[in-house]
């Protein structure tokens, strides 16, 4: 089969036309954006750049730059820290190796050390380093920049010769951590010559790994400073709406932003699809999967090469199986491809891919970070990624070398999905996203201390980064009296029998973790840890967990070896554990007034119980069942920001009379079962005590949140109250129902502006609660021990999230809250449509 | 409270709980310290602007007995200096030798870990010198490394215990940490241990320095001893507690490591260079120097050795692996009977390689096709009789495409005469 063809070009216009024209297609498309092509003009190559420089770039394609480029390289010329905030496929590596290479043919010592999150970016980094290389020596014999990967993989025989002579040393955090920060002796010549620090990618470095992260980079400064040297940093930034910030707050210096993106872009076509409700009142709709596959077919028809994006292994299985069931004359043209395969089998791919064989790859987003791989022309993405820096980055991978491209945002039922396909400006326009950390977290910070007490003794009056030297004092007084260090002649020595480093890993926040251990084919196997403030909740005995795109189940939580036993997971379900939750107040730390309320951040303690969880339906999240459990209480302290609801807010609420979606009847058994409980109680109120007042019999727990009128009515969920009693009862109830429907449109909302996980934040909300002195309260905290930084940036970012939690709820088609907006009726949230948009329009400043 | 608390509190509130494995050993308040000058015998050697460093001498008398070692100083280092490829070794007297251990705060070769102490040994006038060099503190670790400096000043060749991977690589990166230029370039380095591998590895459980002095020396330490795994945190704990007086026990673990390192080298020593001399060494031992000495080309004396372990009580799978590896001694320097014989010994076993060996000579060395034929045919013997799967899919087809061109040849041949 011939499928060279028409040039693609042709194609994706052919096929737009097509879909624009049938409905099953054009009527789910819920926006569609083209992209401005733009030829931005090209700068020349700046006169002072080494010739034979000039000469590799000219072998490899390059004869002109591009504007951020050269910005970026005169930024550096005098001395700033740069970021670089522009586009993929923009040639962001030009604008550090641009400068750095020039340097160091001047100066044959120059040293440099690139840091990258992936083993995949760090391998493609040095093969472009390599090129260059070559090139330069072929030029000059003499020349000779000697660039080494040190990483896990690194073969113990070549450590020492890379420690020795390389210049541009390219590895990751973890490793920085663990094997050249703590044996910096041995780099001695390295450091002391370190001129440039490159940081890639540096939005992966937020939360608690980038909290981690920007003390690595403490230690590593001063590390630098004791060998005399002071580097310049070259940062590298997906779209974030913070670039400049994040980037400051992880080196500690000021950072130059560069986000003018002089590359050349080709007409992008971006979808966003949504697939049709096929249950109104429940707000299902049909499974984004089977969508996908459909589209993905007539991109396989159209000869147009893509990737389909999913975000777990087992529905890039079941997506490539349903591709070669319903497209079998390209059975050989498709695959799939994971982070699973060995290095060998995924250079294959990449190697149909670039020479065409390959028609679509399903990948999970293993490919995400910017390895190159010629030119995709379309792109299908299953499910919103999970932030928008990573679905840019996956979109980006099409259209390379300005070509016109293709990429389609397939809807998933989750709010965050429905939200960007009611906003698609969130996706095109300035980000909302924060990247946000904390890197004086208490825990993660005496942690990086001690590492760096044993990397060099602390002088008395020294700081650590932006730490005071009294603080510093205080926390190695600490460690004295844990018995690790000792004092001696005005400075701390590390005297400890123990190897700290390895004992700190950078992605958990400290304090006891559990490992997560798989148990397949008769061994077992390591993937991970988990902090115990989250174990309870998401590793719980028959949890399901997603890891690396692969599903598990807990079948076995040891607590006193702090393992979590797992096995591999394919049925149909995942799992959300439920918690009961108590907030105490610890300190405030500063508060302001706003609208229709108050709002604070500060330090609170969280105790919470895992009391049981619910199946969900993979594809639908349609209820599937419940299950108890009993779990250990777990104490968190850490940071919140909550809000206090004026009591004339709360009157204007109950004024309102929210009564509307009262159910009328209550089932057969109402009559029967009403009587007998006022028989029970002897008909007296049993909150005033009142006999003589009309009664009524109120449900404790709301009839609709039962599944059937038989437990609903069940004698110990009715209670007899008086008129008014009963009344406020009720009152208390469409004030719960409004502030849980916020707390889970905030939940989702929040998770969106701080570009974490929704299970990086806690949201609670009371009728009455201690923390706001007996008002109504809403809270968001982090999940993490002392805080990593969410609640305390969500502060300052409140109105965003009212506004758009506002503007998400009335556009959604369910009739009184699904999943996708309030939270589905039957859960705690009561489906409270109404109750929460009230909420919040008091709360708002439109 | 005060902020001091808090900060505690804080932390403890938080479930940091990092040394709480790790608490200093201080039972009741030391209201008397116990400086180490009064613990352990010796005096301050004082380092311009950098402090002092406190030194420890003992000298054992000439002619000291160290379990079944008795020091002097005749020792020829000719064969151990070719073993360690080092000519300036082959060449030194036993005063020209230092032995060298150190005790450290830590196991790993990171920043973190330093020398404490670093004990010396060496031929000083007429006795066996050990000086100890300790540091009372961590600041004082640029005067424990010059006080060092100084006695290395004209050593020729250093030998340690597991000092190429630990001691030297950590001495060399403590130098250049305080930015003291370290004299390690300029000597010889010998490490004991990697020629205790050579000659005992075959025979003694593990090569550890305490099992060899054990079943090499015959020594057993005093009670006083402390197990090397406790060293560092008494140290530690004396740095907290100012009480020297369990340093007591580190001082002698610390000597009789010098002590037994350098028996020991001076005895591999003298036992490499006339193995004859000592006719009670156990017979593994006497294969393993035979082993050695072909390793240096020294083929006579590998013979010799060869022969006399091989009559000795070897095990019995030993004893045929002996047999091969002499064989092929043999067979290099084409001392083609003496190969045969040794493989035909081990035919005796049912050793099939020594059946596959025999094989090719014949077929071309000696061009006797049916003694070919028969070596051939008994390896197959052994292989069917053999009950391991394993050996039979890897062994048989070769021997039978070897018996079927044997066969063909030798027909050939049969034909032409």
């Amino acid at each position: 089969m011939n499928l060279q063809g028409m040039p693609a070009q042709n194609n994706i216009e052919k096929l737009m036309s097509i879909w624009k024209k049938e409905p099953s297609v054009a009527d789910n498309i819920v926006y569609w954006h083209l992209g401005e092509s733009s030829n931005p003009l090209p700068v020349e190559i700046p006169a002072d750049i080494d010739q034979k420089l000039r000469r590799a770039l000219k072998e490899q394609g390059i004869d002109e730059l591009y504007s951020h480029q050269l910005s970026s390289f005169r930024n550096i010329q005098i001395g700033e820290n740069v970021v670089v905030v522009t586009g993929t496929s923009s040639g962001k590596t030009l604008c550090y190796n641009l400068p750095i290479l020039n340097d160091m043919l001047r100066y044959q010592d120059a040293c440099a050390l690139y840091l990258f999150p992936t083993k995949a970016l760090t391998q493609d980094q040095q093969k472009k380093l390599l090129s260059i290389n070559e090139s330069v020596t072929r030029q000059d014999p003499d020349i000779h920049i000697p660039v080494g990967i040190y990483d896990g993989d690194t073969p113990q025989s070549h450590r020492k010769a890379i420690r020795e002579q390389v210049r541009i040393l390219l590895t990751n955090p973890d490793m920085l951590h663990t094997a050249i920060l703590p044996y910096h002796i041995s780099w001695d010549l390295f450091f002391q010559n370190l001129r440039y620090i490159v940081i890639d990618e540096i939005h992966t470095y937020r939360g608690i790994f980038g909290s981690h992260v920007a003390n690595v980079m403490r230690r590593l400064k001063r590390i630098a400073a004791y060998y005399g040297a002071r580097p310049q940093f070259i940062l590298t930034s997906a779209t974030i709406a913070n670039p400049g910030q994040h980037a400051e707050r992880l080196i500690e210096e000021p950072v130059t932003v560069i986000d003018d993106d002089g590359s050349p872009q080709g007409q992008r076509n971006f979808l966003l699809y949504n697939p049709p409700i096929i249950q109104k009142n429940l707000g299902l709709r049909k499974s984004a999967m089977v969508e996908s596959v459909r589209l993905a077919g007539d991109l396989l028809t159209y000869h147009i090469q893509a990737i389909l994006f999913a975000r777990s292994r087992r529905l890039v299985e079941l997506s490539l199986k349903n591709l070669q069931f319903y497209y079998p004359d390209y059975v050989d043209h498709v695959f799939s491809y994971r982070s699973g395969y060995l290095p060998r089998e995924r250079r294959q791919i990449e190697k149909d891919l670039r020479g065409g064989d390959a028609r679509m790859v399903v990948a999970t987003n293993a490919l995400e970070l910017g390895i190159d791989i010629g030119g995709i022309e379309g792109i299908i993405m299953i499910g919103y990624p999970g932030t928008i820096a990573a679905l840019r980055q996956q979109s980006g991978r099409s259209g390379r070398s300005g070509k016109d491209s293709l990429a389609i945002l397939v809807a998933s039922p989750n709010p965050l999905d429905q939200f960007l396909m009611k906003h698609p400006a969130y996706l095109f326009d300035k980000s909302p996203e924060h990247a946000l950390i904390n890197p004086d977290n208490l825990l993660i910070l005496i942690n990086h201390l001690r590492c760096a007490v044993y990397e060099l003794p602390f002088a008395k009056g020294e700081g650590f980064g932006s730490i005071s030297a009294d603080f510093v004092e205080r926390l190695l007084d600490w460690l004295n009296k844990e018995g690790l260090i000792i004092e001696s002649q005005d400075s701390y020595h590390w005297v400890a029998d123990q190897y700290p480093a390895r004992q700190v890993s950078l992605r958990t926040a400290g304090g006891d973790s559990f490992l997560l251990k798989v148990d397949e084919d008769g061994t077992s196997r390591t993937i991970g840890e988990v902090d115990e403030a989250s174990a309870y909740w998401m590793v719980h005995p028959d949890a399901v967990y997603l890891h690396s795109g692969q599903s598990y189940i807990v079948r076995r939580m040891d607590q006193e070896q702090r393992i979590i036993s797992l096995e591999p997971f394919n049925d149909d379900y995942y799992t959300v554990a439920h918690q009961q939750t108590t907030i105490d107040p610890i300190s405030i730390r500063y508060q302001t007034k706003i609208k229709g309320a108050e709002k604070s951040f500060g330090e609170i303690r969280v105790t919470s119980q895992v009391t049981g969880f619910r199946k969900l339906q993979w594809l639908t999240n349609e209820i599937l069942g419940y299950q108890e459990l009993s779990m250990p209480a777990t104490v968190l302290n850490t940071t919140a920001l909550w809000l206090a609801l004026d009591e004339a807010s709360v009157e204007e609420l109950k004024e309102a009379g929210l009564w509307t979606n009262m159910p009328n009847d209550y089932g057969p058994n109402w009559q029967v079962q009403r009587q007998r409980a006022l028989e029970r109680d002897r008909f007296t109120c049993q909150t005033c005590g009142a006999i003589n007042s009309p009664l009524h019999i109120h449900h404790k727990n709301p009839f609709r949140s039962f599944e059937s009128y038989l437990q609903a009515n069940q004698l110990d969920n009715l209670i007899t109250l008086c008129s008014s009693c009963h009344h406020r009862a009720e009152t208390a109830v469409r004030i719960r129902s409004g502030l849980a429907g916020v707390s889970y449109v905030f939940h989702h909302m929040a998770s969106l502006l701080l570009m974490c996980d929704m299970g990086d934040i806690g949201v609670f909300a009371e009728p009455q609660s201690a923390l706001t002195g007996r008002q109504p309260c809403i809270a968001i905290y982090d999940q993490v021990p002392d805080g990593i930084g969410l609640s305390e940036g969500l502060y300052d970012m409140l109105d965003e999230l009212i506004d758009n939690s506002i503007n998400l709820i009335p556009r959604c088609e369910c009739t009184d809250g699904c999943p996708s907006c309030v939270g589905a009726p039957g859960e705690n949230a009561l489906g409270s449509k109404k109750e929460t948009l009230a909420l919040l329009t008091l709360l708002s400043n439109k | 409270m005060s902020e001091k608390d808090s900060l505690e509190d804080k932390l403890k509130s938080l479930g940091v709980h990092i040394g709480a494995r790790n608490l200093p050993a201080q039972s009741a308040p030391v209201s008397q310290k116990y400086p180490i000058e009064e613990v352990v015998e010796g005096y301050y050697e004082e380092v311009e602007r950098l402090g002092t460093t406190f030194v420890v001498n003992r000298d054992y008398p000439d002619h000291y007995q160290h379990g079944n070692f008795l020091f002097h100083r005749d020792f020829d280092m000719q064969m151990v200096g070719e073993w360690a490829e080092s000519d300036i070794l082959a060449h030194v007297n036993a005063e020209d030798l230092i032995f060298l251990d150190t005790e450290t705060s830590g196991l790993s070769i990171g920043t973190g870990t330093f020398a404490f102490m670093i004990g010396l040994g060496f031929f000083h006038q007429d006795q066996f010198r050990v000086s100890q060099l300790f540091m009372n503190s961590p600041h004082l670790e640029p005067a424990l490394l010059v006080v060092l400096d100084r006695i290395l000043q004209d050593c020729k060749v250093i030998v340690t215990f597991n000092g190429k991977s630990f001691d030297m690589p950590l001495l060399i990166n403590r130098h250049k940490f305080h930015r003291i230029g370290h004299p390690f370039g300029e000597m010889e380095h010998v490490d004991m241990l990697h020629l205790a591998r050579k000659l005992w590895r075959d025979r003694l459980p593990s090569r550890r320095l305490g099992d060899l002095e054990t079943y090499i020396l015959n020594f057993q330490r005093e009670g006083i001893e402390v197990p090397g795994w406790m060293v560092p945190m008494l140290y530690k704990d004396f740095l907290f507690s100012g009480d020297a007086r369990p340093l007591r026990g580190v001082f002698y673990h610390n000597q009789q490591d010098i002590v037994s390192l350098a028996a020991l080298f001076l005895h591999s020593a003298a036992l490499l260079n006339d193995p004859a001399a000592y006719p009670d060494i156990h017979d593994i031992d006497v294969i393993a120097i035979a082993r050695l000495y072909e390793d240096l080309g020294e083929y006579r004396q590998s013979i010799q050795l060869y022969e006399k372990g091989l009559q000795g009580d070897l095990p019995v799978q030993y004893y045929i692996d002996t047999l091969m590896r002499f064989a092929l001694l043999h067979k290099r320097q084409k001392n083609w009977q003496e190969a045969i014989h040794l493989w035909q010994r081990a035919v005796e076993f049912d050793q099939l390689d020594a059946c596959v060996s025999l094989a090719k000579f014949y077929e071309h060395e000696a061009r006797d096709y049916s003694q070919a034929i028969l070596w051939t045919t008994r390896g197959i013997d052994i292989i069917e009789k053999s009950t391991s799967v394993y050996m039979k899919a890897l062994e048989l087809d070769g021997l039978q495409h070897r018996l079927d061109r044997l066969y063909r040849k030798n027909s050939s041949r049969s034909k032409k005469e």
